[in-house]
């Protein structure tokens, strides 16, 4: 479903932490006017005017040739027709180096003419103008391969009639229809292999498309630059050439500067490699739009992106585009960012202009399991020499996995109704329409912003170990954390008709408030706790500083329950009073060094592993461990005093 | 000769983007192919004029900053020809790949260094005299057209 009221894209989410802490993994753009890395941050709209400051476009002075709505492209098909082009003046004795220069022209091979035919298509699907092939002398895109001087590429801006006069004193009558033209360097290996998605030569091709319809670098830098006259192109660096937060490859194709400057995580682990986008991204969306105008005939249907994909590009194919930086343009119908081939954790974020992060490895691979990879991939193997760049490269950006980080953006203005995770611990956040949400396997978290307005939404697998995440808390009348509902609905709020049906939860049994990070109210199943039997009690630690007293009573045994393989936050530093007949019940199991079952903390505290937290102790300094029970797709840790009555048959889970 | 013309319009609006065969690159170690000392040594020489970078001809250990020039002399006849090649010898990206083998033709009555310098001047990006949006004048009394 599209949502276009005009042709500027507008932010209208409700994000957390705007005026307190900034969650790590959010778009710099609901921040606007802030600052970030020191600079400013622009809004969307500035950010897609800035990138047509220009003010060309093929909408003027172009000789007309948007008139009908369509822009043609072709590819030259040979030296003589470039000399016999507009590259050359009329009596053939001036030319443009690309004409001048016979030996370093060729034709696209058939690779690279499909290349632009795919980048032409993303810039297609976008934009209300189409495009069609042509021969290259009825062109106005015309494509190329010569000898950039040093560049990967280069294009030339839509600039139009406005330097015919100036330029007919040297025989050029139409100067303007330079305008558009994109020439790719035909000596640089990496413009011809590979070709593949997210790889350079897809980048380079969209991005040079992007400047022949009118889009300049975000910054008034060029990979030509000289400015200190030392002969060589001035190295370009985000500290000192970004002018504004957002300009990063992060957000807009069109920038020089890598996605991790703004936080994101773009690096190929499995392979040894930097991605590259393979579309045109959140800012380069809006602002080609904001010339063009929003194509509203863009996959109105029912539309699947990710896995399962029915998006008919290989870019929004993540079996094919395996490593995707991509950005999500969808004019209509009921879609699905589809993320179930994963099994690492994922962030699904269904909000305009949001990101998701998707894809990568959690642990770094050996060398051998790097060319492995590589090898299937017709890639070259890395030397041990390139390997160690790589580990020092993932200190120096302080990473601990190789999971990418917002590499999957939803175009401002289109909304993404539906969401499915993989087999890891994935959030899935939702947005203001009614959404619908799988998580898959794993301990998945369910983010819903019932602050502003979430919709009525669905979570269709609802499991024991999944967490609910608001930005408002849910009315709790009594004051005792747990959260009840009858009916199939958990009201969320009382103002909107925010709402949610969790399929598989307990109204009756219901959540339990776990605590609040970084502005967001966590709610974890009851039932994920072990039940009470007679004469037993359960306390549950959750994500504050608890105090967890066991009863006097001989005829009651505490059960001690440490949710530790949550997915969202460690435990705190809790105070437990422990008798030799309590229990205490983990999700992961408690570190035991030497092996023997028995778990010593002699200072009286013990630590938790899995998402941490430390327990002061009293009554034990040491834990006997009973054994283990799996119930429900989760682990339970059974621990007691050592030669203690009670055990792994206490617990009831 | 052809005389390059500036023009400052075109080349504002043109709009590159940068290679990464060439970016972080500290030392060129150029290789040559042949057992031509004489002429491996000419060219460097050549190189090394006004480069903004360290050019060596002797092997060492190659880092991340190190971009590998391979050079093949060759002769047809009287005409002598030179193809340039360069490479990561420790790459980090694939982005930067490779500069495919280009190959270079004296032309007839011009010098090896006259020879050397054309073909420098179109491989090194430093030294280039091509590029976008430059127009040239053809020597007087020839048309492409």
């Amino acid at each position: 479903m599209s949502d276009h009221s005009d042709t500027m894209p507008h932010v209208e989410r409700d994000w957390p932490g705007v005026g307190g802490e900034t969650p790590e993994s959010l778009s710099l753009d609901p921040f606007a006017g802030g600052s970030a890395n020191g600079k400013i941050i622009l809004t969307i709209g500035q950010a897609a005017a800035n990138l047509n400051r220009s003010g060309y476009s093929w909408n003027l002075n172009n000789y007309g040739e948007l008139a009908d709505g369509v822009l043609n492209f072709g590819f030259w098909a040979n030296y003589q027709e470039l000399a016999n082009s507009y590259y050359v003046n009329a009596t053939g004795t001036i030319a443009f180096t690309e004409a001048f220069d016979q030996e370093a022209f060729s034709v696209l091979n058939a690779g690279q003419q499909t290349l632009v035919r795919e980048g032409i298509a993303l810039w297609d699907d976008l934009v209300a103008i189409s495009f069609q092939e042509t021969k290259s002398f009825n062109a106005d895109i015309v494509v190329g391969n010569t000898d950039t001087g040093g560049a990967q590429a280069y294009a030339y801006l839509p600039f139009g009639d406005v330097l015919d006069a100036a330029y007919l004193t040297d025989g050029f009558e139409e100067i303007g229809r330079l305008g558009g033209d994109v020439w790719i360097d035909g000596f640089v290996g990496s413009n011809f292999f590979p070709l593949d998605d997210s790889f350079y030569a897809k980048t380079t091709v969209v991005h040079e498309l992007g400047h022949a319809l009118g889009l300049s670098h975000p910054g008034d830098y060029n990979a030509l630059d000289d400015n200190d006259g030392d002969g060589v192109p001035d190295p370009i660096t985000y500290a000192n050439d970004a002018f504004y937060a957002q300009d990063t490859q992060q957000y807009s194709i069109m920038s020089y500067f890598d996605a991790y400057e703004t936080g994101a995580q773009h690096i190929d682990w499995a392979n040894l490699r930097f991605g590259y986008a393979a579309t045109p991204l959140v800012h380069d969306i809006a602002a080609i739009q904001r010339i063009y105008g929003a194509d509203p005939t863009t996959r109105t249907g029912d539309t699947v992106y990710g896995f399962n994909s029915t998006a008919n590009r290989a870019e929004f194919d993540f079996a094919k585009n395996t490593a995707p930086i991509v950005a999500v343009y969808d004019a209509g119908g009921n879609d699905t960012l589809d993320f179930s081939g994963w099994n690492t954790p994922s962030v699904i974020d269904l909000n305009g202009g949001a990101f998701s992060s998707g894809g990568g490895i959690e642990a770094f691979a050996s060398l051998e399991a790097v060319n492995a990879s590589r090898a299937a991939l017709g890639l070259a193997p890395r030397s041990q020499a390139t390997y160690d760049a790589y580990t020092n490269l993932a200190a120096e950006l302080g990473l601990t996995t190789g999971l990418y980080k917002d590499n999957i953006a939803i175009a401002y203005g289109t909304v993404i109704e539906n969401a499915i995770g993989g087999g890891g611990n994935d959030r899935l956040i939702g947005n203001q329409v009614g959404n619908r949400l799988t998580g898959g396997t794993g301990r998945d978290t369910f983010e819903l912003r019932n602050g502003g307005t979430t919709g009525v939404d669905q979570v269709t697998d609802w499991t024991r170990g999944d967490m609910l995440a608001l930005d408002k808390s849910l009315r709790d009348g009594n004051g005792d954390g747990i959260i009840t509902w009858s009916g199939a609905t958990l009201r969320l709020d009382t103002g909107d008709g925010d709402a949610v049906r969790l399929t598989g939860a307990s109204g009756s049994a219901g959540l339990r408030l776990m605590g609040e990070v970084d502005g967001l109210f966590y709610y974890a199943d009851t039932r994920v706790a072990p039940t009470a039997k007679k004469g037993q009690v359960v306390h549950v630690s959750d994500f504050g500083d608890d105090v967890l007293i066991g009863s006097s009573s001989r005829n009651v045994s505490d059960i001690f329950f440490f949710d530790t393989s949550n997915p969202v936050a460690g435990l705190g530093t809790d105070r437990v009073t422990f008798s030799a007949r309590d229990l205490i019940v983990t999700t992961t199991a408690l570190a035991d060094d030497n092996g023997d079952g028995i778990i010593r903390f002699d200072d009286g505290t013990l630590d938790l592993s899995g998402s941490g937290g430390t327990v002061a102790i009293t009554g034990t300094n040491a834990l006997e461990y009973d054994g283990m029970i799996e119930e429900n797709g989760m682990r339970y840790y059974v621990y007691s005093a050592i030669r203690s009555s009670v055990g792994l048959g206490s617990v009831d889970i | 000769m052809p005389v390059p013309l500036t023009d400052a319009a075109i080349t504002a609006i043109q709009v590159a983007r940068p290679a990464p065969i060439w970016r972080g690159v500290a030392t060129i170690v150029l290789h040559c192919n042949d057992n031509k000392k004489r002429l491996c040594a000419q060219l460097a020489e050549q190189a090394r004029r006004a480069a903004p970078i360290r050019i060596t001809t002797i092997a060492e250990t190659p880092t991340i900053a190190t971009l590998r020039v391979i050079a093949t002399f060759g002769d047809s006849g009287s005409t002598q020809s030179l193809t340039l090649a360069a490479d990561r010898p420790i790459p980090m990206d694939d982005a930067q790949g490779g500069i495919l083998p280009r190959r270079f033709v004296a032309a007839a009555g011009e010098s090896t260094a006259q020879f050397f310098d054309r073909a420098l001047d179109a491989f090194l990006p430093w030294r280039g005299k091509g590029g976008p949006g430059r127009m040239i004048r053809l020597p007087k009394g020839e048309t492409l057209k």
